[in-house]
């Protein structure tokens, strides 16, 4: 049954996600066909002609414009598609489906997943397109050579930051569908009501930050930055890991929260108007 | 004979709102019942907690012995009173995803009701007129082999050709032990199909009999008797 809604979900989510993220790397594609056939960015943004330099500069804005805005773009329409799929009319038929709420869960919040995964992946090959060159890919790997050395020699800060991007996507999608799944509850204006709670779990986020900062003695008296300033022993991981360690057992604790929150609400909770 | 639906002191209020209020009621298997009450009375709130689209502030309800979830689920068939498909889909696209999800769901008899009325498989839902919307999804939810067919005012935004026939794919289409639960206020329209019913009025079950009894031995229709008893 999971694999028959994850299908489903992925079919009908994917009838807009797919157009647009092939829309962005043909936009990106023909960019840098044009821009590469004329000279490049720079004679094109310092030529005579006035209406091409800015037509340039208004191309290259649009650019970013679409490359940073295709992942929240992704992640609201997912939110959105949950949202209609669940507790509008359509879930008239999504909660007679004879399956249980962790699956009907389960199944949106993993298709969601995987489009942001497809995001990341989108976004990197249209960078890529735009500005990649041999100069670039030689400078990338020296980066990337010098990252993994840095990285090899601080192995617990390294792990932790790992695990912490692994993570973040998990819980970006979990904090969504719960949001959404609270906002149901108020029998009127669902989605205000949706835009709200996420708001207060942004705010619950950022409240645990403070505190972790002060527990862990960031701003204390002889310390600055948990470095006392009066010794010579220190680098950046020592103060970076305490807070590291309790952020992710909080965010792997919200994670469970907003599983658990989003279940017990689709099951026991649902009142579909 | 077994009873398919039971409620034990059932109730539902929304906000200050009693919509349903201590409901006690059996319904057997076998049988085509009309839930008939005036508009807010009830009925869809009724039938929802059935689907268990709503969870009770009160009381139980039983079907088939399950409370709802996944396993009543599969033995109900729901027809809301909204349309409930994703319109990008193509009908064909529906009936697979019927037959996808519910083991009782027969296929041939959807196509060739579909056939018969014309109705082009690979049309996208949005493109149909709100009457052949509602064919559709009557089709759909007729072509499972339910135990426990729930159609909400089936017949009430549709012409009265259009009802006729929608009430004649209900007799034609159910399982000789399922129970068809048709809630409507188009009495007259539908009493002709109905084994039995239960009137209902601001959350109270106010009467449940056979039709035939009404009919019969009160010498009334069921039209006439519920204008007296929800007169103004």
């Amino acid at each position: 049954m999971l694999g028959k809604l994850f299908k489903y979900e992925w079919r009908s989510i994917s009838k807009l996600l797919l157009p647009i993220h092939g829309f962005v790397l043909l936009f990106a594609l023909l960019s840098r066909f044009y821009f590469t056939i004329s000279g490049g960015t720079d004679a094109l943004l310092n030529t005579d002609s006035t209406i091409i330099g800015t037509l340039t500069m208004l191309l290259i804005f649009a650019l970013v414009i679409v490359i940073s805005s295709i992942a929240i773009f992704t992640y609201i329409y997912s939110g959105y598609h949950f949202h209609k799929n669940v507790f509008t009319d359509q879930g008239y038929l999504t909660n007679t489906l004879p399956v249980t709420p962790s699956q009907l869960l389960l199944s949106k919040e993993l298709a969601a997943l995987l489009w942001l995964l497809i995001d990341v992946v989108v976004i990197s090959i249209s960078i890529f397109i735009l500005v990649g060159s041999t100069e670039l890919f030689s400078n990338f790997s020296i980066f990337w050579s010098t990252l993994i050395r840095y990285a090899s020699q601080t192995p617990l800060f390294t792990t932790l930051i790992i695990i912490a991007l692994v993570l973040s996507p998990f819980l970006a999608i979990g904090i969504l569908f719960f949001s959404i799944t609270l906002g149901n509850l108020a029998s009127s204006h669902k989605v205000l009501a949706s835009i709200g709670a996420y708001v207060g779990i942004y705010v619950v986020q950022q409240i645990f930050g403070l505190i972790q900062l002060v527990v862990w003695g960031y701003f204390g008296s002889t310390t600055i930055m948990r470095v006392n300033i009066y010794s010579n022993n220190y680098s950046f991981e020592t103060f970076l890991n305490p807070i590291l360690i309790t952020g992710l057992i909080f965010n792997i604790i919200l994670i469970a929260v907003c599983w658990m929150g989003s279940k017990y609400i689709m099951t026991k909770r649902l009142n579909l108007q | 004979m077994s009873t398919i639906l039971e409620c034990k002191n059932l109730s539902k209020k929304y906000g200050r709102k009693q919509a349903l209020d201590n409901i006690t009621l059996s319904l057997e298997s076998g049988k085509i019942i009309g839930l008939l009450g005036p508009n807010g009375s009830g009925k869809t709130t009724l039938i929802k907690l059935i689907n268990g689209l709503l969870a009770p502030t009160g009381g139980k309800l039983f079907i088939n012995g399950n409370t709802p979830g996944v396993e009543s689920k599969k033995i109900v068939s729901y027809l809301p009173e909204r349309t409930y498909l994703d319109e990008t889909q193509k009908v064909s696209e529906a009936i697979t995803l019927f037959e996808d999800f519910y083991k009782d769901f027969d296929r041939s008899r959807a196509i060739s009701m579909l056939e018969k009325l014309n109705i082009d498989s690979n049309a996208r839902i949005k493109t149909l007129s709100k009457g052949t919307k509602e064919k559709v999804q009557l089709i759909l939810v007729m072509s499972r082999r339910a135990k426990l067919y729930c159609l909400d005012e089936p017949i009430a935004g549709v012409d009265p050709a259009a009802r006729d026939y929608i009430l004649s794919t209900i007799i034609n289409n159910y399982e000789p032990d399922s129970t068809i639960l048709i809630s409507t206020h188009l009495i007259s329209d539908v009493e002709n199909i109905l084994d039995e019913v239960v009137f209902i009025k601001n959350g109270h079950i106010v009467l449940k009999n056979d039709v035939e009894d009404i009919r019969f031995n009160q010498g009334k229709s069921v039209d006439v008797l519920f204008r007296e008893v929800f007169k103004c």
